[in-house]
């Protein structure tokens, strides 16, 4: 009984999105749009209901390179984290490299990007990475300069090397940051990857928005922007949960 | 499930009462659809609001030439050009949604499938007789025909495979070819990563002479219709209902388009200087490039079928152009005679050689 209460209280809350599905519909009705500018909730959920084999392929893959992305944007952030921490001569070449990525719209380098590691799915992943790596370098960087100074003299006085702080205080120190950044970027991993899809892809949730749109298939269009919604949810959601478990394990 | 603070919860009546609030003012701010906002300006002369399909370049270089002379201005009409783009939204859902009277659509294709979604069109005519729609491919591994694709790597903007497949259909071949959407840039095909590339042939072979300095002997351009798709271009067209009531407007605006693209064909050079002076200002248009376009674009709106300026044939549409579309799985296509209504352009035109 109790489990039942808390479905229906879970359920109570989704209200607002009920509200948004009833505002959209009202402002096409009210309107009188035809389904060129936009077409009803009803018919976009339908399409997603009917044809969701349709979108399973895409959705798929889209998480994948979403993943794909993000595990690798993270993996090159830590080391680059790790590579300025631990020398100035490597600080003034991965800073500034950093920054460069950081500050040109993805955008702008996807075009860049397909040249240099061909179009399709090779470029749609490094997009990704590239989006998901300024915060993993970030976050790793200010966890290793969050390291006690009394943990390291204790280690010093050990005789322990470089190495050994990184290892058995650093990672540790730079982990439960590197959690919060992979829960920051998991969403615009997401995103990301449809953006190159869209751009340049011939998969995922993008190419399916772009050629449905190029059909004037606007339900299937509309119903892919819902999708790649809840998926977006979902990954955070998702990374929420690694977060919290990494930090149990660590701290 | 845990409790839900008080905290949280104004905050989720806060933001649910924002999205209500926005809702309305959303519903309350949109006009109701087909009513033409023709707004008086200030000479008592009337709005056209006109939805282009791409950006204001020397794509639309007759049109320049009518409002810059004031051909529109003598038939007591204000133009309102509304440019697209790549990303922008169709000219279909800007007239749709009431921001534009009338709307010119490159593909006629798209427009076509817009009339199962409850549209009521109306075209007026059209403004490219041939559509430059085309494969381009380098004269070292030319395309003439589906034949050339066969188990060839192509290249496009995403959405175009749908070209591929017809001119395989039209061949009566299987559709056999990988696709990479590599966008508006040519670089691709120029590197080799594919033997062909779908684009207007009007635009990108310049970017082949120009960036690339290639002579016209060093690329093919095949358009479309040589591949068994003869189709008309950049149709202008309104809602049934606005162009019905508005009939002398119409009228009135070919009147003065046909004027200002007859005079396109004189001197290349000055649309395209429109398009980048002054149409096209914040685009960054490059003069020569857009005088060779404007050079390669008026035979197709000159055609070859010998009609005047903007002319639709629904004969001709329903015998020669619908095959290609259905070739190309286009079904459902409304009939022409149902939604071609020349009165107005032969007006235009009768009016003219007064």
């Amino acid at each position: 009984m109790s489990r039942l209460r808390t479905l229906a209280m879970g359920l109570v809350h989704l209200w607002p999105i009920a509200l948004i599905i009833v505002a959209w519909d009202l402002w096409i009705v009210l309107n009188g749009y035809t389904s060129t500018v936009a077409p009803r909730p009803w018919f976009v959920i339908a399409d997603v209901a009917v044809g969701f084999g349709d979108y399973v392929p895409s959705v798929l893959y889209t998480l994948g390179v979403s993943l794909g992305g993000l595990v690798g944007g993270t993996a090159i952030g830590f080391v680059a984290g790790i590579a300025v921490w631990w020398s100035a001569a490597l600080s003034g070449v991965v800073t500034p490299a950093a920054l460069v990525i950081r500050s040109v719209p993805i955008t702008a380098m996807i075009p860049i990007i397909a040249r240099i590691v061909g179009y399709g799915d090779a470029a749609v992943i490094t997009s990704t990475a590239l989006i998901c790596f300024f915060p993993a370098f970030v976050f790793t960087l200010s966890g290793l300069a969050s390291i006690p100074d009394s943990g390291r003299d204790l280690f010093r006085v050990m005789g322990a090397g470089k190495a050994q702080v990184l290892t058995r205080l650093g990672v540790l120190h730079a982990l439960p940051n590197l959690m919060i950044s992979v829960r920051i970027t998991a969403p615009s991993a997401v995103l990301a990857a449809m953006l190159a899809e869209f751009l340049m892809g011939t998969n995922g949730l993008g190419a399916l928005f772009s050629e449905s749109r190029s059909y004037m298939d606007m339900e299937r269009a509309w119903g892919t922007a819902l999708v790649a919604t809840v998926a977006s949810v979902l990954v955070f959601v998702g990374a929420r949960a690694l977060e919290r478990r990494v930090d149990a394990r660590v701290t | 499930m845990p409790p839900i603070s008080s905290r949280r919860r104004s905050r989720l009546v806060a933001a649910s009462s924002l999205a209500l609030v926005t809702s309305l003012a959303l519903a309350g701010c949109a006009g109701s659809a087909g009513d033409s906002a023709s707004s008086e300006v200030s000479e008592d002369l009337t709005t056209i609001r006109v939805s282009l399909g791409w950006i204001k370049n020397v794509e639309w270089a007759g049109f320049w030439i009518a409002d810059a002379n004031g051909y529109y201005a003598e038939e007591g009409l204000d133009i309102e050009w509304i440019g697209g783009g790549p990303n922008a939204p169709t000219t279909m859902a800007t007239v749709a949604a009431g921001d534009a009277d009338l709307g010119i659509v490159p593909s006629t294709q798209q427009w076509l499938q817009t009339f199962a979604d409850g549209n009521d069109w109306t075209a007026l005519g059209a403004l490219f007789q041939e559509s430059p729609g085309a494969l381009v491919s380098l004269a070292e591994d030319p395309v003439y025909s589906a034949e050339d694709l066969v188990g060839k790597t192509v290249l496009g903007q995403e959405g175009t495979q749908i070209n591929y497949d017809a001119a395989f259909a039209l061949a009566g071949l299987e559709p056999d070819y990988d696709f990479i959407p590599v966008g508006f840039d040519i670089a691709p095909l120029v590197e080799g990563q594919g033997v062909a590339y779908t684009a207007y042939a009007t635009n990108q072979p310049i970017m082949l002479e120009e960036q690339y300095g290639m002579s016209p002997d060093d690329y093919v351009v095949t358009l479309y219709a040589e591949l068994g798709m003869p189709l008309y271009g950049n149709v202008v067209y309104g809602d049934s209902a606005y162009v019905e009531e508005n009939g002398d407007l119409m009228e009135a605006f070919l009147r003065a388009s046909i004027r200002g693209w007859e005079e396109n064909g004189e001197d290349f050079a000055v649309g395209a200087q429109l398009s980048v002076d002054e149409f096209g200002a914040d685009l960054g248009l490059d003069l020569v490039q857009q005088t060779r376009e404007n050079e390669l674009q008026q035979p197709l709106v000159v055609g070859e079928y010998g009609d005047p300026l903007f002319w639709m044939d629904p004969e001709l549409m329903r015998e020669v152009m619908y095959p290609g579309l259905e070739a190309a799985g286009y079904t459902d296509l409304p009939d022409p005679a149902d939604y071609i209504d020349l009165s107005y352009l032969e007006a235009a035109h009768a009016s003219l050689q007064e």
